[in-house]
């Protein structure tokens, strides 16, 4: 995976999940004022093909920036946007042929307000330099645009004040989203940082606690064999063949267990610990299939990821752990992973209760993808091995 | 861990940033009808428009202490000297040509606007939307009343309704967006701290498992191959610090390489020189060459895991290898050391040794990836065993490389 831009949606995932709904506002009242607009200053168009086609164009980068900004397709990508923004270029260009005549007035533009409103729409998906720097781009384009206009306009009003009334709404919305999207991502960096810090402390401070019940977990068998054996071989002067075939067999017994301890990955673990105390639930073994030995292979995020998008799933009323089943395995220079579950909700109820979770596993994995056949949802990420 | 803000910081840093993102469009506006207002004078001298300039100023200054002390004192002072300023800005305006005021009532607008961005103190969503009502309210008051003093006509002005109906709509669908996350946050937070835990219990497990790999099993490993008669006196020892090791608490400890990471000076002190000389003691002839002051350089954490596994590896050798003499040689660079373990043994293939035996995967690889280094193994039957180690010089330089 490449390295994570400086973007909301990036940092905070699951926070972003919910914006689209401002997103997919915006990008539909941006179309509809400028409908509005059309319809009602029709009067100043000279070519309604243009001003058709302005219209089109509108939509369609609105209708991108709204399927663009689905949390099931994020990352937003960098090219992504060039083409919304290049788009709504287009449609201010053509809105600007279809008007032009002496009679229009350059405030009765419905563009460079939409593009501004589509910036707004973009920052919770793009990092601010470069929406500003797109902002700063469109604004020399639509003023060179204004100014080809002000030489055919019958009016005393200076070209550069016309130049400053096209761009000034646009740009101000812009700087406004550009501060707030900046100031958030800066937040939660800050915020991030101290996390850290308090999770190192925290971790430091149960260490102790933690070793102890690893310790704990392995005395049983050393004070059941080995220290006894231990004792009475030091005390006797010779050793015998009993000796030797208890040593051999004390040591089978330890080696069998470490190396079945080696052998379980933090996946299993997390599915034991998880499993609560019903015993008709699965073990860990049926549950998660890992004949590669890849689980391990994930970075810290993703773990963190998919924990949390298990636990999120079992607590889920009705989940019935018998049905999951978790499957990685190795897929040329990468791993590959699937899990199943049947949940007996709706679609919608499915995508609105797990979407933050969707969110994370998809800012951390690279082609995440989920498919919901009622009742079985079934996840496919990959992953290259760290 | 990319969370974002937990639940309880989010609706707070949203706020605070989402009004100096209203404060950016205010400054934007005010700056943006200012050079249109210096546009208009250049262009004609005989206009009185220089009144409107100065008006915006003590307005934009307004709104920068606003900005910085999101108050409501500095609120209600900026909607006060802002719709002074507004009604200033207009009566200059709206008192000359009416041709000006034809082709240019938009940059009134545009003040009405930077007053609507008035964002206010931090509060609720009523709250917010309350000052974003003064501030409409506020500027639409101050300009109509301006413009009935000059006996003009007022006319509904849609950019500022609109203005105030998009801040509106986004306060109200950001406060809804953060209702979705608020759920999942925790449980997410919670995740990231189970795993670092998970994590942590992890590395304590496989510490202990290499412990005991290196003390009990070596040592049940010595009893089961030792001839009829009496214990030898190095292996006695060896198991009696075995006991002492293991009924006491400190064979988990943090004896915390990590908190005294400075390099160690000496390589009489390493890690590496203790481990040939337990070899030496329990009957190995080892042999070390090359540039043995490099381990020197190592941080003691990396020196203790290279010890240890070198150790193992000379274990093996004695215990596997059927010959007693081994060759430890050492190179060193700016970013690594390497150390080489050899012998003439009888060699063996790696993938078929047995699934139980645990030496080399856990003693020797595990503990040196764990330090961020790498192992390679060429080994074949009947013509001995060459075990390549290599570290990072000082943490971090070198990541873990493939295993061969």
């Amino acid at each position: 995976m490449s390295a994570r831009e400086l973007t909301r949606q990036q940092l905070d995932p699951a926070g972003t999940a919910g914006t689209r709904a401002l997103t997919t506002t915006l990008a539909i009242g941006a179309v509809g004022y400028a409908l509005v607009m059309t319809v009602v200053f029709r009067h100043e168009i000279s070519n309604p093909l243009l001003a058709v086609m302005a219209l089109v164009m509108l939509a369609l980068s609105c209708f991108l920036l709204i399927v663009a900004s689905s949390s099931y397709r994020a990352p937003f990508t960098r090219g992504m946007h060039y083409i919304i923004q290049v788009g709504v270029l287009a449609a201010i260009a053509l809105e600007a042929g279809g008007q032009w005549t002496p009679n229009a007035l350059v405030t009765n533009d419905w563009g460079p307000l939409c593009l501004g409103v589509v910036i707004i729409a973009l920052s919770p998906y793009r990092p601010a330099r470069e929406l500003a720097s797109a902002a700063v781009v469109s604004a020399i384009f639509i003023g060179f645009l204004t100014l080809l206009r002000a030489e055919q306009l019958v009016s005393h009003t200076p070209a550069f004040a016309f130049v400053a009334v096209a761009v000034t709404p646009m740009l101000a919305l812009c700087f406004g989203a550009c501060v707030f999207s900046s100031g958030l991502v800066r937040s939660i960096e800050k915020w991030q940082r101290r996390a850290l810090v308090a999770t190192q402390n925290l971790t430091r401070e149960l260490r102790e606690g933690i070793a102890r019940s690893v310790q704990q977990d392995r005395v049983t068998i050393l004070n059941r064999d080995v220290v006894p054996f231990f004792s009475e071989v030091l005390a006797r002067e010779r050793i015998t063949d009993e000796d030797r075939d208890r040593a051999r067999s004390i040591a089978d017994s330890i080696r069998s267990v470490m190396v079945a301890e080696f052998d379980r990955s933090w996946l299993e673990n997390l599915i034991e610990l998880t499993g609560g105390v019903g015993s008709d639930d699965p073990g860990a073994v049926e549950v998660v299939v890992d004949p590669d030995r890849v689980a391990p292979a994930m970075t810290t995020d993703q773990r963190t990821a998919v924990r949390a998008l298990l636990v999120a799933m079992i607590d889920f009323p009705g989940f019935d752990r018998g049905d999951l089943r978790i499957r990685l395995s190795r897929s040329g220079p990468g791993c590959h992973g699937r899990v199943t579950a049947k949940l007996n909700i709706t679609d919608h109820a499915l995508r609105s209760a797990l979407a933050p979770y969707f969110a994370v596993m998809r800012a951390v994995f690279a082609d995440f993808q989920i498919d919901f056949a009622q009742p079985t949802l079934t996840l496919r990420f990959s992953y290259e091995q760290q | 861990m990319s969370l974002g803000l937990p639940s309880h910081l989010a609706p707070q840093a949203v706020n605070r940033w989402f009004v100096r993102g209203l404060h950016a469009v205010g400054f934007t506006t005010l700056s943006g009808t200012l050079l249109i207002t210096i546009a208009f004078q250049g262009a004609n001298p005989n206009l009185v428009l220089w009144p409107a300039m100065i008006a915006l100023l003590p307005m934009m200054t307004a709104l920068w202490f606003a900005d910085r002390m999101p108050t409501v004192f500095y609120s209600t002072a900026y909607l006060v000297v802002g719709g002074a300023c507004s009604f200033w800005f207009a009566v200059t305006f709206y008192s000359q040509s009416a041709e000006l005021v034809t082709s240019d009532a938009f940059s009134v607008a545009l003040v009405k606007v930077a007053l609507v961005m008035v964002g206010g103190p931090r509060g609720g969503l009523a709250k917010r939307i309350g000052w974003c009502v003064a501030g409409y309210v506020t500027a639409e008051a101050s300009v109509d009343v301006a413009i009935l003093l000059t006996g003009k006509r007022v006319e509904f002005d849609v950019t500022t309704l609109l203005a105030f109906a998009v801040t509106v709509v986004i306060f109200l669908l950001n406060d809804r967006s953060r209702r979705l996350s608020r759920r999942s946050q925790p449980l997410l937070h919670r995740a990231a701290r189970d795993e670092e835990l998970a994590a942590m219990r992890h590395r304590i497990e496989v510490r202990a498992a290499a412990l005991m790999h290196d003390t009990v099993l070596n040592h049940l490993a010595a009893i089961a191959s030792t001839a009829d008669g009496p214990l030898h006196p190095a292996l006695r020892a060896q198991v009696e610090r075995d006991l002492e090791v293991l009924i006491g608490e400190e064979w988990l400890g943090d004896d915390s390489p990590k908190a005294d990471a400075s390099p160690q000076g000496d390589w009489r002190q390493s890690g590496l020189f203790a481990a040939i000389q337990e070899s030496r003691a329990i009957g190995l002839d080892v042999a070390s060459t090359g540039d043995l002051s490099a381990v020197a350089r190592l941080d003691r954490e990396t020196s203790y895991a290279l010890g240890l596994a070198v150790k193992q590896c000379l274990v093996n050798v004695l215990r596997h290898a059927d010959t007693n003499q081994a060759e430890v040689a050492v190179y060193g660079s700016e970013e690594e050391v390497s150390v080489m373990v050899v012998d003439t043994g009888r060699g063996f293939t790696e993938s078929e040794t047995g699934t139980d035996r645990l030496g080399l995967r856990q003693s020797v690889r595990r503990r040196i990836e764990s330090v961020g280094g790498a192992v390679q193994v060429w080994s074949t039957p009947g013509r001995g065993t060459s075990i390549m180690i290599r570290v990072p010089a000082s943490r971090g330089q070198v990541s873990a490389r493939g295993t061969a």
